[in-house]
């Protein structure tokens, strides 16, 4: 072998996947070919590099948020049966009812998914929002609920959520934003209305401008 | 092979259902069996969350990604035909999903160089303007690692995960990604030489680094 061995040939021997004789060809080339062997070397070494790698265990609120959605996905998927079933049911001499519902039940599909899309964008992003500067009040409504500032920290039904970044409320997990000109900025970017968390349940919150 | 690996995995299940192969669990799954389906997010939670570990970067983003990765495999489940194993499968939709995940992000906010630059690249991973906190961080060995591995572009970087990582054979490779051994070959070839040069360059990057540092230590003030 006159040239320097092919990436793919070396990293195939490395893996043990080339036929005997190429592999005896490469062991006679290795043996004569410093550039050859120092890549194989510099291979070898990245391959025990990614096997050292740890591998981690899902973080534990991964389990609550999978069960969630698969919830809901099984709660849309019983009314889209229903309404299969139901269009069944409709006798078949009466085709223009039959096309009648399908265009209903087709309507409802659409708006299924849309919320489906929907929910799924605002799931991921749980927010509470923390705007000691901008509200000098003690009292904020937020989507119903009323949160108190106390201590420049905003707690209701006794329980407080700090500016961390992400902080354990109840059950769930919170990305908490502390709210100024530049972090409502941030907030804006998305999708409104935000998705609320409040002690276990969920609200829809529309951003404002105070 | 499939129903030990599985088997191990699910030791904590309820009782009976951890000996259940994929396939019966994909049946029971078809009947409206909820147990099923959990049975098999236990079995594969930890592989697909470490997949998208790998894949997307960070472990936020695998998080978000392994949600919705579950949120497809039951959606499809009901039509999984058996002509691969369960796990092949698996593999495919969550790798399926990282790829559209990793196209979007690309799009609205990590542009991902197409040509690979060995000289930006090490910079990226060993940079002056870091702070020292930052600096140790690199150093660790696994997330310089894995910071590399980021940097290799994504059709490169599956075939070394599903190989170095994954351990999969060249011919379960090829099932994943619906591609030909000789490509599954190149490309595992390919990635694990992108990685080669950019920890070499990252390397070469933290000597300069150090050697200005005893420079500036010299010389009197």
């Amino acid at each position: 072998m006159s040239t320097h061995a092919k990436v793919e040939t070396l990293s195939a021997y490395l893996d043990k996947e080339l036929p005997a004789d190429e592999a005896s060809l490469i062991e006679e080339h290795l043996a004569s070919c410093e550039v050859c062997s120092q890549r194989l070397d510099g291979m070898r070494s990245v391959v025990s590099s990614l096997h050292h790698l740890e591998r981690m265990a899902p973080p534990p609120t991964l389990d609550q948020f999978v069960a969630r959605r698969i919830k809901l996905e099984g709660e849309e998927k019983s009314l889209v049966d229903r309404i299969e079933t139901s269009l069944t049911r409709i006798p078949r001499q009466s085709s223009l009812m039959a096309l009648f519902a399908m265009v209903i039940a087709f309507a409802a599909i659409m708006m299924l998914f849309i919320q489906a899309v929907h929910d799924s964008q605002n799931t991921m992003t749980p927010v509470i929002f923390h705007d000691p500067a901008a509200d000098p009040s003690t009292e904020r409504a937020l989507a119903g609920r009323l949160l108190a500032l106390q201590d420049g920290i905003w707690v209701e039904d006794g329980t407080d959520s700090t500016s961390a970044e992400r902080v354990a409320y109840g059950s769930e997990a919170w990305r908490v934003l502390v709210l100024g000109d530049s972090s409502l900025a941030e907030l804006r970017k998305l999708e409104d209305p935000v998705m609320v968390l409040v002690d276990g349940k969920t609200f829809l919150v529309h951003h404002t401008d105070q | 092979m499939e129903a030990e690996a599985s088997t191990d995995r699910a030791s904590t299940g309820a009782p009976g259902i951890s000996s259940i192969s994929d396939l019966d669990l994909v049946d029971q799954h078809r009947y409206g069996e909820a147990a099923a389906f959990d049975e098999i997010y236990r079995r594969y939670s930890e592989m697909v969350f470490n997949l998208a570990m790998r894949m997307m970067g960070s472990a936020d983003r695998a998080e978000d990604v392994t949600q919705e990765i579950f949120v497809r495999i039951y959606r499809h489940l009901a039509r999984f035909n058996g002509r691969s194993a369960l796990k092949t499968w698996i593999y495919r939709v969550a790798l399926n999903h990282c790829r559209s995940q990793l196209s979007r992000r690309r799009w609205f906010f990590l542009p991902i160089a197409d040509e690979y630059d060995e000289e930006s690249v090490g910079h990226q991973l060993v940079d002056e303007r870091r702070g020292p906190e930052e600096q140790t961080l690199a150093s660790d060995s696994q997330k310089l690692v894995m910071l590399a591995l980021k940097q290799v572009k994504p059709v490169f970087r599956e075939a070394v995960v599903l190989r170095d990582l994954e351990e999969l054979s060249y011919e379960e490779i090829a099932e994943v990604l619906g591609v030909r051994i000789g490509t599954v070959r190149s490309r595992i070839a390919r990635g694990r030489d992108q990685l080669r040069q950019i920890l070499e360059a990252a390397a070469e990057s933290r000597g300069k680094l150090a050697e200005g540092e005893m420079a500036q230590g010299k010389r009197p003030s």
